[in-house]
């Protein structure tokens, strides 16, 4: 299956780890991920300065992907969001009609609106994908709690996301954990945001949304925290010591992507996984 | 030349108040001159006026009087002798008179067109005589529940038979799973114990397990037919011994409240496994048939009442509360089951208000009884035990009436009510539940730890209501909450069909006292058209066959329903579901319907007998075609209040304004009229539902084949004029007026 | 359409939106129904000059639960782009948008980066500044 890859802005620079493991994965089961040239910014930070210009920028990189005949595969679930959310504002013909004007400037194309965009581990965590995986593991996981942070924007607008689960009770992650045989942890805060998106407005607001969610899950005895976003990795991974002050407490927790938990489970070699990039040391 | 038609004209003087403006001796001689008979009386109203008209006609006489209003005096015009339907009123007092007497001259003219027309309305007037049909003095009850339980006892004590059909094995609805009533806190079981009494020794019939399947004949004689599931226990042989109940090995039959009604047990025949056949064989009175099968019937009524009750809104969708994922929360309805099992431990209760409603996604309106079922609960909580911590978190708290006082006595327990709604119900990972809350008169955050949830869920449409809905497909509307509709402020009681009736929540939320009065009014509505039909005019839509050509087009625009085909495949409308608003006779492309009061030949010779160069060559002519239940009355109303204007529009009230043909609007362009207005209700209050609307639609149509003939469409409009709308009239005719000077006299009029 | 402040004028101020926000929870200046309270009552100029209104983390768990459906979070973005706009937003706006101007992206991607990125396995990323045009006319050159 080919998919059109849009690695957004944050990822190729801030989550190398993350990169890696997901080109690595998504080859080893057949998914054919080919870059989006020329991609932008998804708009999202261009909310807060000019909605019609954040929706011209997820618009213009949709219409890339359309010109290519590909559905988006996204690994930032903020772009995710962010490029879903467009896909429903332009089905205002009138939005749309204003929109495509802009991008005939830029001499790219047309929107159309016959494409999705799905985040990785949506595409991972399905059924087919999980029974390979259960099948073929080599790194046995069984005694490793692991909690989960969904990330905000891995489920809402939950409209955007086409409502395919639940947004107080996921699960596609879990079905992740499940199937590389670890146990999953279930802790108070786990929908608690991880704060990132503020961090500029208010720091210590955003350390402890950070901060004690990583409390609570060590509390609970967690020996990893699973993301899906290099947003919230940079909360809970680069920022842990300082999030773990603002929380009085001092913590070693290893942050990991679930495509490296899955790579892992399946013997995928530490390069391969990116596991070098890891900021909290962990020998499993 | 035919021989002299026997019509006869008699204009009103009204003591002198229309002679101040009016010649009365010139307008009977302008009839005269037109070769009929003419009289003049100075009080037409008065029992002389009455007698006089009497003495000068007889029952085949066709008869115009130029009086006042059409709706006024309407108790003492209905003692002429002659056949109502050969009488025609025209204003020439109100409407003209009165509201033009600066311009007398204009003033004659108008009245002396007026009569024109009223004379032509009369010459094709028909006689229509009265007949009788048997009308089965019964009443169906669509619902055992509170409302229909109650429908049928009102029924029964109006002289009607009543009988109830209820799908579930017993009557007494959602009411029997109740805790208490409020707001006099009493158990159901009370309430409902007298009403049950009351069915048995009234013997009125009760088909339980029974659900409709369909419903053909018409209203005073409706055939429903029903499927009987099998109860497996005779009802009439059961004596409630109980050795069936004592002898099942599997517990398939009990009795599942102390108040059953039919009071037998139930049998199970699910979890009856072993085919023992132990209980039909102890039954001392062969009461039990394990082999029954369901079965169908048919039973006849005049008049169905439908009272499916409601639903409680499953709030699974609000996963955020937690709804069957954490087994402490509970919907209102299932806590009411819950507070019968509480002991006087000490409890923290949390209700939450509003789950579900007043959410454009779930439930759009308010559900009515939430806000007193909390406070009752809560109450029922504090008398369990005085300790024990009761929040209520509320956005509007809704008591009105008297309910107050009960939220007053709740405020006063100590019930904690506070205002901001909690975003969801978590439980922790040691087992508590705990809601946080932003308390907006506080502007504080509030967490609280509760023992139980209460999710104050609301009142939704019910399966019975959505079932029936399959049944009775077109002869009931539902409104998009999928409740029965009905023209709530003044007939709450009636649906849209004639002899279909509503009670309880299926028409919306309501409370338990509010069921009962439904129940009650419902029957006096049944009633009262049981007894209207056993005599009634042979008034309903007469159908041209030699002009229809079968288009259909009445059977689809006709908001009753009414229209059948007959056995040649021509349409007719039933007379029992036709209610007259003459929709049918507006909608037909060929002009071949005609309802009693009015038919096509009527209007269009009214429209060829006016001058319309009567006012001048350059002064516009305007018909104006009212409904009369609001529009035609607005304008009545111009006079009392002083108003006037230009003596150029003459009006014609009509049944509604979808009784309005395209033809004749046609026909009064091209015979030079300038200008023609349709006058109807605004679209919601259209007394035919949608006989206003599908007026709006024609004149677009009618406006489009203007524009196609190069004359000017604005020449044709339609008026939004409510009851009260006189000065809407007022002003839309200015206008109306100018525009139609502004564009030049019709260029079909003939000069 | 884009959302405009009618978009707020059917709340209930229920307050469920504040009930359930994380911001709110640890800051309590930061009330998310008093905002779009503010925005009912014709009040935008009051509320974007609230410091508040960037605290918004944008969970979008207001706009999810709330009952009346008012797409709290992306009201809040009409806001913040309102005082963006208005030259009221705090500094690190501005320096976002003169980045996001200049290469399209908020984290510009330099030769170092791709030579980390080549190390490690991974593809070159180019620059694409062309086609902004468009862009900078929207958020306009300052």
């Amino acid at each position: 299956m080919d998919y059109a890859l849009y690695l957004g802005c944050a990822i190729p620079i801030k989550a190398l780890k993350y990169e890696l493991s997901a080109r690595n994965i998504a080859a080893r089961f057949g998914i054919n991920l080919i870059d989006l040239k020329c991609f932008t910014c998804c708009g999202f930070p261009v909310k807060s300065m000019d909605n019609l210009a954040a929706l011209y920028l997820s618009a213009r990189n949709l219409v890339i992907a359309e010109s290519q005949g590909l559905d988006i595969v996204g690994l930032c679930s903020g772009c995710v969001a962010t490029l879903s959310e467009a896909i429903i504002m332009l089905e205002d013909i009138n939005l749309r009609k204003e929109i495509n004007g802009l991008l005939k400037k830029e001499g790219i194309g047309q929107y159309k609106g016959i494409l999705k965009v799905r985040h990785l581990a949506k595409i991972l965590s399905k059924d087919t994908i999980l029974e390979q995986i259960s099948n073929n593991i080599s790194f046995d996981l069984t005694n490793k709690c692991l909690a989960i942070h969904y990330g905000c924007h891995y489920l809402k607008p939950s409209e955007a996301h086409g409502k395919l689960e639940d947004v107080n009770r996921p699960t596609s992650i879990s079905k992740i954990v499940k199937a590389i045989g670890a146990k999953e942890i279930d802790y108070d805060l786990k929908s608690q945001c991880c704060g990132l998106t503020m961090m500029s407005a208010d720091e210590s607001i955003a350390y402890q949304l950070a901060g004690s969610k990583l409390k609570d899950i060590a509390e609970k005895g967690a020996d990893a925290l699973i993301v899906a976003c290099p947003s919230c990795c940079v909360a809970f991974e680069n920022n842990q010591k300082i999030a773990c002050k603002a929380v009085d407490t001092t913590l070693s927790m290893p942050v990991l992507y679930y495509t490296q938990l899955m790579g892992l489970a399946i013997g995928m070699s530490d390069k391969e996984l990116g596991f070098e990039f890891n900021r909290v040391a962990f020998k499993w | 030349m035919n021989a002299k038609p026997n019509i006869k004209v008699f204009v009103c003087s009204c003591n002198g108040i229309i002679e101040n403006v009016l010649s009365v001796q010139d307008l009977t001689g302008g009839v005269q001159d037109a070769g009929l008979e003419a009289l003049s009386h100075p009080f037409l109203c008065s029992q002389e006026g009455i007698r006089y008209i009497n003495e000068n006609t007889d029952a085949d006489t066709k008869v115009l009087i130029a009086a006042c209003s059409p709706f006024h005096k309407q108790s003492e015009f209905s003692n002429l002798r002659t056949n109502k339907f050969l009488i025609h009123r025209i204003d020439i007092r109100d409407q003209c008179a009165f509201v033009h007497k600066n311009k007398p001259d204009e003033a004659f003219k108008k009245a002396q067109t007026l009569i024109k027309m009223g004379v032509e309305k009369v010459r094709f007037s028909n006689s229509i005589d009265q007949f009788s049909s048997d009308i089965t003095k019964t009443i169906a009850v669509i619902g055992g529940g509170i409302a229909g339980i109650n429908t049928a006892i009102f029924a029964n004590d109006a002289g009607l038979k009543a009988l109830i059909i209820e799908k579930s094995p017993y009557l007494g609805g959602k009411v029997k799973e109740l805790f208490t009533y409020f707001p006099r806190m009493c158990p159901p079981a009370c309430g409902l114990e007298l009403f049950f009494n009351r069915l048995r020794h009234n013997r009125i019939s009760a088909l339980t397990l029974t659900e409709l399947i369909s419903l053909e004949g018409n209203p005073g004689n409706f055939e429903l037919t029903y499927k009987r599931y099998p109860r497996y226990i005779d009802e009439n042989k059961c004596t409630v011994c109980g050795l069936c109940i004592q002898e099942c090995p599997n517990q398939a039959i009990y009795l599942p409240n102390h108040l059953c009604y039919p009071s037998i047990p139930l049998l199970d025949r699910q979890s009856c496994l072993n085919e023992c056949m132990r209980c039909s064989e102890i039954c001392p009175t062969n009461a039990i048939n394990l082999n029954e099968n369901e079965s169908f019937d048919k039973l006849n009524a005049g008049a169905i009442v439908v009272a499916t009750g409601w639903d409680s809104f499953k709030p699974d969708k609000l996963s955020e509360y937690g709804y069957k994922v954490i087994d402490r929360v509970f919907t209102n309805l299932e806590f009411e089951k819950k507070i019968k099992e509480l002991t006087d431990k000490k409890t923290t209760v949390a209700f939450i208000q509003c789950v579900g409603s007043r959410d454009d996604k779930n439930l759009p309106y308010c559900s009515d009884v939430c806000c007193m079922v909390s406070i009752k609960q809560a109450l029922s909580l504090k008398t369990l035990n005085h300790d024990n911590e009761v929040y209520i978190f509320y956005n509007d708290i809704r008591t009105p009436g008297e309910y107050e006082l009960f939220y007053k006595r709740a405020r006063k327990e100590g019930i904690h009510f506070i205002k901001g709604i909690p975003s969801e119900v978590k439980e922790t990972t040691n087992g508590e539940i705990n809601l946080s809350v932003y308390d907006t008169v506080l502007n504080k955050r509030i967490d609280i730890k509760a023992d139980l949830v209460v999710l104050a869920t609301g009142m939704m449409v019910s399966d019975g209501t959505l079932n029936l809905k399959q049944v009775l497909d077109k002869n009931l509307n539902f409104n998009e909450n999928g409740f029965v509709v009905s023209h709530l402020q003044c007939y709450p009681q009636d649906s849209l069909r004639e002899g279909i009736y509503s009670a309880g929540a299926c028409r919306g939320p309501m409370d338990v006292a509010s069921s009962i009065n439904s129940a009650s009014s419902s029957v006096i509505s049944a009633l009262s058209f049981i007894n209207k039909k056993i005599n009634q005019y042979r008034d309903f839509p007469n159908i041209n066959k030699e002009k229809c050509d079968v288009c259909k087009r009445c059977i689809e625009e006709c908001p009753h329903n009414a229209y059948l085909f007959d056995t040649k495949g021509f349409p007719y409308a039933d007379e029992n579901k036709c209610r007259r608003c003459g929709i049918c006779m507006g909608s037909c492309p060929v002009g071949a319907i005609s309802i009693g009061s009015l038919n096509i030949e009527q209007l269009s010779s009214m429209i060829d007998v006016i001058d319309v160069g009567i006012f001048g060559d350059d002064e516009p002519l305007v018909l104006a075609f009212l409904c009369q239940n609001d529009a035609y009355r607005a304008v009545d109303d111009i006079s009392k209040y002083g108003g006037n204007y230009e003596p150029n529009i003459l009006t014609i009230p009509i049944p509604c304004a979808g009784a309005v043909n395209g033809l004749i609007v046609a026909k009064a362009i091209s015979s030079g009229i300038d200008g023609v207005i349709v006058g109807g209700c605004e679209d919601a209050q259209c007394h035919f539902s949608k006989g206003s609307s599908l007026a709006q639609e024609r004149i677009k149509s009618i406006r489009d084949k203007l524009t196609e003939m190069f004359l000017e469409p604005e020449r044709v409009s339609f008026f939004h004029i409510p009851r009260d709308g006189s000065n809407i009239f007022l002003n839309q005719t200015k206008n109306f007026l100018r525009v139609l000077r502004d564009m030049g006299r019709n260029p079909l009029r003939i000069i | 359409m884009l959302l405009s402040p009618n978009d707020a004028q059917s709340c209930l101020k229920c307050g469920k939106c504040t009930s359930g926000c994380d911001i709110n929870r640890l800051d309590p200046s930061f009330i998310p129904h008093r905002l779009i309270h503010l925005v009912t009552m014709g009040m935008v100029a009051d509320s974007i000059s609230e410091y508040s209104i960037w605290k918004c983390s944008t969970c979008f768990t207001c706009s999810e639960r709330c009952p009346q459906r008012i797409k709290v979070t992306e009201i809040l973005w009409m806001l913040k782009e309102k005082a963006f706009k208005e030259g009221k937003s705090p500094d690190f706006v501005s320096k976002q948008s003169e980045i996001i101007k200049t290469h399209a992206k908020l984290f510009p991607i330099s030769d170092k980066d791709n030579a980390r990125r080549q190390k490690a396995g991974l593809p070159v990323i180019e620059e694409y500044p062309d086609g902004l045009a468009n862009l900078r006319q929207i958020l306009g050159d300052k």
